[in-house]
């Protein structure tokens, strides 16, 4: 579905990269995560891969589409979910997409369905300019929807909405997956891909340090880690410690020894922490954003 | 069919927006201005200019007194005094039926070439040369008009002038001859001729300034960059704009027109160039509007645009004051071009031309401004 080679883009057309040399291949039905911290590059090459962004260096593939002789035909195939919500704020959300559906050669979704996917079917004829910041973003998520696309592009589909909603939009991601759509997923949310993709890329700097599935991640970088809760001076400390590390090991046994333990259980490395381990980075993330 | 879908959801967006209503008031207030408050005639009388090409100075004499005795107070008795009876009541009542004040005001000067070019400068002059032959012994007449007087004015000349020469001076005067400088110029009322500048401040140029707003409000939003991912052509997104000021731009200008001179304009002449200028102007407006990303930040640009093209409505009312940069200005062709569809017998090949040259200027600038925002769209 996807397959770039050597991609760079610079925004302002001189060495300072946006992204440099990235290639990647996702296969039918698979799930790719593009993970990275704030400013690595994920918007940039989804935006390339989407024609918003013309090819610079490099060259590609897209469900089928040379991304060097991109055709308009290629928008009826893909579907693109923003990570700024951009909806017509003086139509209200079924005009919103009532007008998208039509831009489209092939079968579409009907658009209250949609609206009563992502739970906007009661707000439905309000304009889309009176709502909340996470309903925006519930609409756009819809509306890249709506054209059935064999190849969606998800960026950020989670970020800045609640808990619940979020678990909402991890389960259509989750059933659309199981009906055979591609997914290139972007985001920082290394949860959301450890739960949704069969692969994963980390993205730093512009730079793709590393493609493989979160198993294969986990059984290569992580170790086994015990986390403790202990009474030190009468207050409670919480410590991880890695059991693949002598020194940690050895002040675990401390710990032990010393008796004021409240709970202590073994866990494996999170995406995050491996990311962490092999990027030498942090992945701030911050709910709010 | 996605042109025409698009076409009708920016109708809906542009209804729910203010932009359009600017253009619609704006024509209201011209429409209400233009046939309550500008009198059908702003002209407060014609200014003569006499030439006396008279050597005798006996019979010069004579005719500056009569000159300079004849001022406006003094023309309707004169009149009275030295006129047939019978034939002054037909002609005061002709007189009195037109719109025309007559002659205010007489000055003399010193050649006939003065004469021209004072009347090329003020259009609202009239000429008179006067001359006497020796041999003869004949006083002979001559009146230089400009073209667009009407029948009243010219009958009106005659009766202020020829005849009470005669009268004065029986026996002298040969005859009495009439030469205009434009055989074809016509007249407007006021508020016919001030249409022009006004429908092309409103009906094409406004809508520069209102397209760029559209499209700023769709990159504010960020729905350009939605609609760049869907089968949708950039051409179609423009092409669909466009056709809200076009459609817009022929229902203010129509308006306009249809209300203020019914009877003067011909419609269909006008509406091809109403498309044309629209055309032209709306490109324009795409095209400013691709270097921004604000509309407050190209305020500077359009606003610009708006006051030079503008400034060609001065030479459209003071004609003397033509001088190149104003006639190289596109919109200086569009008012005479509009001008035209107005007059009784308008210059067809003129409208034409110029509707002709600014579709064409139109297409290249809309071409232009469809390469701009290709390469202007980003995450
Ligand atoms: N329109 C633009 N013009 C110039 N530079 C840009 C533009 N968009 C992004 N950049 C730069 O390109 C780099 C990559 O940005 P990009 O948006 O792809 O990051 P990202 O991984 O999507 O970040 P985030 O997690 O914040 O969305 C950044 O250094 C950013 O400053
Ligand atoms: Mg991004």
């Amino acid at each position: 579905m996807i397959d770039v080679r050597n991609l760079s883009y610079s925004y302002s057309h001189n060495k300072s990269y946006a992204i440099r040399d990235i290639s990647f291949e996702v296969g039918e039905g698979e799930v790719f995560a593009l993970l990275g911290p704030s400013g690595a590059g994920k918007s940039t090459t989804q935006g390339i891969l989407t024609g918003l962004l013309p090819i610079q260096t490099g060259e590609g593939e897209v469900a089928g589409f040379d991304l060097r002789h991109m055709s308009r035909d290629l928008f009826n195939s893909i579907g693109v979910s923003f990570e700024q919500s951009n909806v017509y704020g003086k139509l209200t959300a079924l005009e919103n997409l009532a007008f998208y559906r039509k831009l489209f050669d092939v079968e579409t979704e009907d658009p209250m369905e949609l609206l009563k996917m992502v739970g906007l079917d009661h707000v439905a004829n309000k304009r889309a300019g009176d709502y909340s910041k996470g309903m925006k973003h519930r609409l756009t998520f819809a509306r890249s929807m709506i054209n059935k696309p064999k190849l969606w592009f998800l960026d950020e589909p989670t970020t800045g909405l609640d808990p619940t909603i979020a678990g909402q939009i991890k389960d259509i991601v989750l059933k659309r997956k199981q009906e055979g759509t591609t997914i290139l997923l972007t985001t920082h949310n290394m949860f959301l891909a450890d739960q949704l993709s069969d692969k994963v890329g980390f993205i730093v700097d512009g730079e793709l340090k590393l493609i493989d599935t979160p198993r294969n991640l986990k059984l290569k970088y992580g170790q086994r880690l015990v986390q403790v809760d202990y009474y030190q001076d009468g207050e409670l400390v919480s410590e991880t410690l890695s059991l693949a590390e002598a020194g940690e090991k050895h002040r675990l046994s401390e710990i032990v020894a010393a008796g004021n333990i409240e709970t202590m259980h073994s866990r494996e490395a999170t995406l995050e922490e491996i990311f962490i381990k092999v990027t030498g980075r942090e992945l701030v993330y911050n709910e709010a954003d | 069919m996605k042109l025409i879908s698009t076409f009708l959801k920016d109708l809906k967006l542009s209804l729910r927006s203010y932009y359009i209503y600017i253009e619609i008031i704006m024509a209201l207030l011209i429409i209400a201005v233009l046939l309550f408050v500008v009198p059908d005639n702003m002209s407060s009388g014609y200014r003569l200019l006499v030439h006396l090409d008279i050597e005798n100075a006996e019979i010069s004499q004579v005719v500056e007194q009569f000159m300079s005795k004849n001022d406006s107070s003094m023309i309707d008795e004169q009149i009275f005094a030295d006129l047939d009876i019978s034939k002054l009541a037909e002609e005061e009542l002709e007189a009195s039926e037109s719109e025309e004040p007559g002659v205010q005001t007489i000055e003399l000067v010193d050649s006939v070439e003065l004469l021209r070019t004072g009347m090329e400068e003020d259009r609202n002059t009239v000429g008179m040369v006067v001359s006497f032959n020796e041999e003869t012994a004949k006083l002979a007449m001559e009146f230089v008009l400009q073209g667009y007087e009407s029948e009243q004015m010219r009958n009106l000349l005659q009766a202020q002038f020829a005849a009470p020469m005669t009268a004065l001076l029986p026996g002298y005067v040969d005859q009495t001859e009439l030469t205009v400088l434009d055989e074809a110029a016509e007249k407007l009322p006021a508020k016919v001729n001030l249409l022009p500048v006004l429908l092309l401040l409103n009906s094409s140029f406004v809508g520069l300034f209102i397209i760029a707003a559209y499209i700023f409000m769709d990159k504010e939003e960020g729905t350009i960059r939605a609609l760049t991912v869907t089968p949708l052509r950039i051409r179609e997104y423009l092409l669909s704009k466009v056709g809200i000021m076009l459609l817009t731009g022929i229902v203010t200008g129509s308006m306009t027109v249809l209300a203020v001179a019914p009877r003067h304009v011909h419609y269909g002449h006008f509406l091809v160039l109403m498309i044309s200028f629209n055309l032209f102007g709306s490109a324009l407006g795409l095209l400013i509007g691709s270097f921004y990303d604000t509309l407050t930040k190209s305020m500077g640009s359009l606003y610009l645009v708006i006051i030079v093209l503008a400034l060609a409505s001065v030479s459209y009312f003071m004609p003397a004051f033509s001088p190149l940069v104003i006639r190289l200005l596109p919109s200086y062709p569009m008012l005479f071009a509009i001008r035209e569809t107005l007059l009784k017998s308008p210059d067809i090949g003129y409208i034409y031309t110029w509707a002709g040259v600014f579709i064409a200027i139109g297409l290249v600038l809309f071409a232009l401004a469809e390469w701009r925002y290709r390469k202007t769209i980003t995450v």
